[in-house]
């Protein structure tokens, strides 16, 4: 490899450094700083006091963070497979030559370009459990359901039933798929056509054809949004904040990021909340590792 | 790349010789100075002081913070017009400002701060624990604002460690609102109810075990009999159906609810004759009043269901709009301030209501009981002119000022003399009873301690538990109570370590 002149390191150096320089002020510096408050009692307002490991220690005995991080991972064990395999079928169908397929492709884009907040908000309405939406739907089945049998049932409470509210949040999060969805369609337009014509004479079916052709020519692209969504669920905050910023009933919801801003900026325990982040972040690098050690034999690089 | 001599030479260029190269350089240099110029006001802040910024005719301009808007925002411009009128040193600019307390606390650790801030009373201790305010006993001393000119739990509130940091600036104290007609609509409907349970057609009792008694007679359920839905009065169902409240009635209205608003149901505990700590070093599980305030919490579950109280919960309004469920008539009884009156007047002007002091557990150990609360005015550690600014904050402590911003917000005053004109001119008909209760001997505040945020959110999701009933009282209590110790001894561990030279600090600070 040539090695550049000085003189033209330094310009690229130069050409980069708006760049370099926001990494550093922006990225570096506060990494490195919250790993030194993760070692602080750090309450913003005074200095740092040095504690060692005591924030780690706190954490392994708070029940909240505990619970907190149960929470997100039951929410991330099913929001993912369920995210995936759901874009996954509606990039499949939305690349069926069909009557309208651009205006299909926009309606299901659409909900993922509105605010989170916003979306919550309506969340909020559709789930609410007097007048919402679902269970304004719901209520003639159950209707019907308790005239059979003569019940009294009636549709769930959403938001406030402790055992509903993280399906509440898995079903909420489903809807902004279309991200996901445009990537998995980008992929599926890149597998060749005759593949799946010497499948369709050799007789497979469209299940056939979608397992044994589709998914492992694309299985980089589910590889990635796998990875991509790991890091997102395990991150998962506006929805949950907005629904239920209490965490729910009984912190039945109470997301990581959720509990970890509650102590940064609502108890003033930074020191506490970047030893939180801290363990995050080593928990989405193990998953990640663990996701790509298992994938590893599955996934198809056809340049590889 | 080498020069062949057999080529033309280039015709000779007039202007200065500028590579390529050289052009390339110099955008690279320009774009790291640019960056490095966006960049240096971040990295500098809190190194570097702001300049004094001054009027054109030479007054010193004073930052101030205030949360308020709207008419509140207006009274407190007129405090500040009428100082800036007072005087001509210096010129209080306002500047309304929300989510205050995080703003407050970044420009205060940026080393920032504005000169003055208007804050919550709840804010007082965990910032002053922090270093984050500036003590202002000399300057109050200097100026000859004093104690005894004022309501003693407002000023109380303000000091910590027997420092004083702040200023009351608006003032609250609770009572229970109650609708009239809804209460004579009961008794004309059931007068033998009343008269069994010794409750009065006009108003209230004072204790909690004949107020529920009356809250039961104001709560209207819709119950199917004989196949048809019909709404009736709670003391009118069968035991049967009051046995199994979620699967045989739902709510229309009802006569109070804690939850109706939640923003206090930390602290109805003090009704209870309870105390969340000992004052120094322990929370309180056992604490008698703490129990007894959650059973009555997990009483209206049980009486009322805890599903229909969702239900009924979701479908109400927010406070400050017209579907709040006291103006729409769907609540009967609330717990509020003395605000309440500027929403009832805006929403349901031909409301006839009336307050007075909620009941009590033991009305005669505890009469008149009331949470007092107040906004503060304080001067955030690293301001630059401390001293202006404190002449302020007497300014907006004296009779003129409190009556001012008061009037305007319609509260009352913090201090102790207030004018006539002031009760006169006020449009609350209902004030009086307000400043009663701040004055009583039972009139208590959120417990003195800088970790009651987290308390308070401990205490929130043990009553939430009990209130759903998932959790019985004792053991959401015992639960909360361990999570708020354990947070107590971090920061008992912290002061340990900082406490000294903090104190020494604010000594010489107030000499």
């Amino acid at each position: 490899m040539m090695r550049m002149p000085r003189k033209e390191t330094l310009t690229a150096l130069m050409f980069i450094s708006p760049w370099l320089i926001g990494l550093a002020v922006f990225t570096l510096y506060p990494l490195a700083a919250s790993l030194y408050y993760s070692f602080t009692d750090f309450d913003v307002l005074s200095k740092p006091v040095w504690i060692g490991g005591g924030n780690y220690a706190d954490m392994a005995r708070d029940s909240v963070f505990w619970q907190s991080l149960y929470n997100t991972l039951f929410y991330a064990a099913f929001a993912i497979p369920l995210g995936l395999i759901l874009s996954l079928l509606v990039a499949v169908l939305l690349n069926q030559a069909a009557k309208g397929q651009s205006v299909f492709r926009t309606l299901f884009f659409l909900p993922s370009i509105v605010p989170l907040v916003a979306v919550s908000m309506i969340w909020m309405f559709v789930f609410n459990g007097d007048f919402g939406l679902l269970n304004y739907l719901l209520t003639p089945v159950f209707d019907a359901v308790n005239g059979v049998l003569g019940t009294e049932y009636q549709p769930p409470n959403w938001l406030v039933a402790s055992h509903l509210t993280k399906p509440t949040l898995i079903l909420a999060g489903l809807w902004q798929i279309g991200g996901t969805v445009i990537i998995f369609l980008a992929s599926l337009q890149d597998v060749p056509r005759s593949l799946y014509e010497s499948a369709e004479l050799d007789g497979a079916n469209p299940a056939h054809r979608l397992w044994h052709i589709t998914v492992p020519i694309i299985s980089p692209v589910i590889y990635f949004n796998l990875i991509i969504g790991i890091i997102n669920a395990m991150q998962i905050f506006v929805t949950p904040f907005i629904l239920m910023p209490d965490g729910g009933t009984d912190r039945s919801a109470l997301m990581y990021t959720v509990y970890l801003y509650d102590n940064a900026f609502r108890f003033n325990q930074m020191g506490y909340a970047s030893a939180m982040a801290w363990v995050m972040f080593l928990i989405i690098v193990v998953l990640t590792w663990g996701a790509t050690r298992l994938s590893r034999k599955h996934i198809y690089y056809a340049g590889a | 790349m080498p020069c062949d001599p057999c080529q033309p030479r280039p015709a000779a260029r007039t202007g200065p010789d500028v590579s390529r190269r050289s052009v390339l350089r110099g955008i690279g240099a320009g774009s790291a100075g640019l960056a490095l110029g966006a960049a240096a006001p971040l990295l500098t802040t809190g190194c570097t002081e702001r300049a004094d910024r001054y009027t054109p005719d030479g007054r010193l301009i004073l930052s101030y913070w205030e949360k308020w808007t709207g008419s509140e925002g207006d009274a407190a411009q007129a405090l500040v017009d009428a100082y800036n009128a007072s005087q001509d040193e210096v010129f209080v600019q306002r500047t309304t400002i929300s989510d205050m307390q995080n703003k407050l606390m970044l420009a205060t650790a940026g080393g920032n701060p504005p000169d003055i801030a208007g804050t919550w009373s709840w804010v007082v201790i965990p910032y002053a624990e922090k270093n984050a305010l500036t003590p202002l006993d000399g300057y109050m001393r200097d100026l000859g604002v004093e104690r005894d000119d004022f309501i003693p739990v407002y000023w109380d509130m303000c000091t910590h460690r027997d420092f004083l940091w702040a200023m009351p600036s608006t003032p609250a104290s609770l009572a229970l609102h109650y609708n009239r007609d809804l209460i004579a609509a009961a008794h004309a409907h059931a007068p033998d109810y009343f008269d069994r349970h010794n409750l009065s057609a006009h108003a209230p009792p004072p204790d909690i075990a004949r107020f529920e008694k009356l809250n039961e007679a104001l709560t209207i359920v819709e119950i199917k009999r004989d196949g048809k839905a019909q709404q009736v009065r709670y003391t009118d169902l069968t035991d049967a159906e009051k046995a199994k409240p979620d699967d045989s009635f739902s709510i229309v209205a009802l006569g109070h609810s804690p939850y109706e608003p939640d923003w206090y149901i930390p602290m109805y505990w003090l009704f209870f004759g309870g105390d969340v700590w000992d004052g120094e070093s322990k929370v309180t599980p056992d604490d008698p009043g703490l129990i007894a305030w959650l059973r009555w919490i997990e009483s209206y579950p049980k009486r009322f269901g805890p599903n229909n109280l969702q239900r009924f919960s979701s479908g109400l309004g927010q406070f400050g709009t017209a579907q709040n469920p006291f103006m729409t008539q769907l609540v009967a009884m609330q717990l509020q301030g003395p605000w309440n009156y500027t929403f009832i007047n805006t929403y349901a002007p031909h409301l006839r209501w009336d307050v007075q002091a909620f009941p009590a557990l033991d009305p005669v150990a505890l009469p008149n009981p009331t949470l007092t609360e107040c906004d503060v005015l304080v001067i955030p550690n690293g301001a630059k002119h401390p001293r202006e600014a404190a002449r302020f904050i007497a300014f907006a402590s004296s009779q003129q000022g409190q009556e001012t911003l008061n009037l305007g917000q319609r509260k009352f005053s913090t201090r102790l003399e207030t004018s006539d004109a002031f009760f006169r001119d006020h449009p609350n008909p209902h004030i009086e009873t307000f400043v009663e209760l701040s004055r009583s001997e039972s009139a208590a505040t959120t417990p003195a301690m800088g970790i009651w945020k987290q308390y308070d959110e401990e205490l929130r999701q043990a009553c939430s538990s009990v209130f759903k009933l998932t959790k019985t009282p004792e053991d959401a209590l015992a639960e909360a109570c361990a999570r708020a110790q354990w947070k107590l001894d971090r920061e008992r561990k912290r002061w340990d370590r900082v406490g000294e030279a903090r104190l020494e600090e604010w000594e010489r600070a107030v000499r």
